[in-house]
């Protein structure tokens, strides 16, 4: 098969997405050569930051419709969604390289990345996550490897994948709910650290079920944007299916929040007019009570620009939420331990680029590999 | 353990195995500064039956120095005053009480006259006839005046018995003042052993030196064994790299403080007091002295530095005197965490108003 015509390499969209990978793996290599201290604003104390905050607790969220729409295509055998699961695929696959790519310039030792392969520490929630990340990004490769193939016109090898995708979905969606919630229970150790309002023991299972829900709005939201601009034809249920998983998902995530607030944390620490209580307040409000209020209503929930618009709220407000637990929600311990951080211009030019190259490659793939053929 | 009459050397040592106890002589040695082969002429000393006569007595004190004594494990009080001296008397640790125990002082320093050692804790008030303390009615001055001449080495342990410690801080109502000026006109010489309290080995070490060698271990000019009391705290300091760097904690519970920076911006006398605190820690543990605990030492050995200088000024440096201003070693990095936050904030809010307000009212769905 042929590139896709109808696709433009050359776009102002992609001079700009080129300007941010070059400048970002400027910093990247800054970064490699001179160290951590002289790139970033972390520091022994403050260690984990914009990074870990951003790129990979959001990347991987953004990541999940991969295993849903997987799951429910190869496993459920949902035939209205098998338009879409390509897409999300790569999306997943995307994400997680983008978060591989994050953790490698986060770790002190970029190049000792593959110790965890080798040296095991079970009793360390890290291993587990370093672990999962390795296995299931080679899941999503290999789940990703037919659409090279059939571009390059591997026949014999597109069979052979074909034969084990169902045993590779079953594997990536066991994998990715392990993942999503490990990613939840890095943080349990941070118990003296965080906020109660972020701080639970249920905060796996709360990073597992937001990631769901973000998941369904990214999918929905990217076939949206390629069926505009990357003339992906699809059918508008899908659009609709979408938006009510989103709803179901986002009404249990406010059931477990609710729960949060009012017995663990209690209800006034989200109101005494705190940073952390603005914070939490928003990420509550943008992510969730406002998308679940909108969607309850069944005129919107079929209306697909209405749709798009709550699924960006859905997305900034998990977004939110990931920032929250990894950064904000520390803030009054660090305050009275006289410490700040706020990402310096590097680290913000790092997570541009990081971004950039993921929609970059995502437009490349569009254009170059059989995405929306089905 | 039987107490009556001078008892058999192998009961006496029934209760301390051969192990632990060649522990504690080379232990001694090792404190001495000596070489570990006067570990077995220790052994002799104190396992010599003829146990040397201490008695212990007791001035303006509040038997913080007893209590020291009483919290040592190597060898443990038991030990120490059953199986390697003889404690004739001590108010805190006589057996008798009242006339009964004034009866076997007098018993002990008749017996042993010219033999025994004479240990005083706690500062001599002399303000008109050292009337603010006395015992069985008599001024400790008068009792102290009477005992040293008849002792064979008089040793003054904590510092109330070598400079005069809290008693004698301002204004000195009683005129306290430590064993040496009053004993110096008799030409009688006088140990020091400062601290409040001292470190019981330092004592120790003393007492079986003398027992051992026969004689007292080397002291400086001012009655200070030269084995415990010749370096700085701060030249030991396990702190002083911090020092050295200039990492201080620059008040209590800061970030430096808990980081276990240098306390000399907390008032540490450690750089003007002579003493082995950062040697040789307290109660046999490890990091078991004020600085290592986080507290910043206040001079309490040190003649006109411990309830003299205020607890919180600045110590004199020997050399190098530091500069008065200090460059930031741990410097601020990034600013405003909530600055950053509310325009994480700020964005979503942006986010949210685009989402909901950009929507080009396309009427395809309302068809479905």
């Amino acid at each position: 098969m042929e590139s896709n015509p109808t696709i433009k390499t050359w776009t102002p969209v992609t001079a700009v997405l080129l300007l941010f990978i070059v400048t970002g793996s400027m910093a990247m290599l800054y970064r490699l050569v001179f160290g951590l201290g002289a790139t970033t604003n972390l520091s022994d104390a403050y260690p984990w930051g914009f990074w870990l905050g951003l790129d990979v607790l959001g990347g991987v969220a953004m990541a999940a419709g991969g295993f849903i729409i997987a799951c429910a295509v190869y496993l459920f055998n949902w035939k209205k969604y098998r338009p879409i699961v390509r897409p999300a695929i790569l999306t997943a696959f995307l994400g997680y390289l983008m978060a591989v790519v994050a953790i490698c310039l986060d770790i002190g030792h970029p190049f000792r990345i593959w110790h965890p392969m080798f040296m095991w520490q079970y009793h360390s929630v890290m291993w587990v996550v370093a672990m999962h990340v390795i296995f299931y990004t080679a899941t999503l490769g290999l789940e990703f490897s037919p659409m090279l193939f059939e571009r390059l016109g591997w026949e014999k090898a597109r069979r052979a994948v074909g034969k084990v995708m169902v045993a590779a979905v079953i594997f990536g969606v066991m994998l990715s709910t392990l993942h999503q919630s490990s990613l939840g229970a890095v943080y349990l150790i941070a118990q003296s650290k965080m906020s109660p309002l972020w701080w639970d023991t249920k905060l796996p299972f709360q990073f597992l079920v937001s990631a769901v829900a973000m998941g369904l709005a990214m999918v929905s939201v990217e076939t949206m944007l390629s069926r505009k601009f990357l003339h992906h034809k699809v059918d508008k249920e899908i659009f609709y299916g979408l938006a009510r998983g989103t709803l179901i998902v986002l009404s249990f995530y406010l059931l477990l929040k609710l729960y949060q607030l009012f017995v663990v944390s209690g209800v006034g620490l989200a109101f005494n007019g705190s940073m952390q209580a603005n914070m939490y307040l928003l990420e509550m409000l943008i992510g969730v009570i406002i998308p679940v209020a909108l969607l309850a209503m069944k005129s919107i929930r079929r209306n697909t620009s209405w749709i798009f618009s709550i699924n960006l709220l859905v997305i900034s407000g998990v977004l939110l939420n990931r920032l929250n637990v990894g950064l904000f929600s520390m803030e009054e311990y660090f305050a009275s331990h006289g410490l700040s951080y706020s990402p310096s211009w590097m680290e913000f030019l790092v997570s541009l680029g990081i971004i950039s190259l993921g929609i970059f490659l995502y437009k490349m793939s569009a254009k170059h590999l059989p995405l929306f053929s089905h | 353990m039987e107490l009556k009459g001078p008892c058999p050397q192998d009961t006496l040592l029934s209760s301390i195995n051969r192990r632990d106890f060649m522990k504690f002589c080379t232990a001694v040695a090792a404190t001495l500064g000596l070489p570990m082969t006067a570990g077995v002429q220790i052994a002799k000393a104190v396992t010599s039956p003829e146990r040397p006569p201490v008695i212990w007595l007791s001035g303006q004190q509040c038997t913080g120095c007893v209590e020291m004594l009483l919290r040592t494990d190597h060898p443990s009080i038991d030990s120490l005053i059953f199986n390697l001296i003889s404690l004739e008397y001590s108010e805190t640790l006589n057996a008798g009480s009242g006339h009964q125990a004034e009866a076997a002082l007098q018993q002990s320093i008749e017996r042993y006259k010219g033999t025994f050692i004479l240990v005083v804790d706690g500062s001599i008030p002399v303000n008109e006839g050292g009337i603010y303390c006395q015992i069985a009615g008599r001024p400790v001055l008068d009792i102290l005046n009477e005992m040293a001449p008849q002792a064979a080495a008089v040793i003054a342990i904590g510092s109330c018995a070598s400079w005069g410690g809290v008693a004698a801080a301002e204004p000195n109502p009683t005129g306290a003042k430590p064993v040496h000026e009053i004993l110096a006109p008799k030409g009688i010489g006088v140990v020091n052993i400062p601290g409040c309290p001292p470190n019981p080995y330092n004592f120790l070490s003393t007492v079986i030196h003398y027992l051992t060698f026969g004689k007292l271990p080397e002291l400086d000019g001012k009655g200070r064994p030269t084995f415990a009391y010749s370096r700085l705290i701060h030249e030991n300091c396990e702190r002083r790299p911090h020092f050295d760097a200039g990492r201080f904690a620059d008040e209590f519970g800061d970030e430096g403080h808990r980081k276990g920076y240098c306390l000399y911006k907390l008032g540490c006398k450690g750089p003007e007091t002579f003493n082995n605190c950062s040697l040789v820690h307290y109660n046999d543990t490890i990091g078991c002295w004020p600085v290592g605990t986080g507290a910043p030492c206040f001079g309490c050995s040190e003649e006109r530095v411990g309830f003299h200088i205020p607890l919180f000024s600045k110590s004199r440096v020997a050399y190098p005197t530091p500069p008065n201003q200090f460059t930031e070693a741990v410097p601020q990095r990034g600013s405003g965490s909530v600055s950053f936050a509310y325009g994480v904030a700020g964005a979503a809010v942006g986010a949210a108003v685009v989402a909901l307000a950009k929507r080009d009212g396309n009427k395809e769905d309302e068809k479905s």
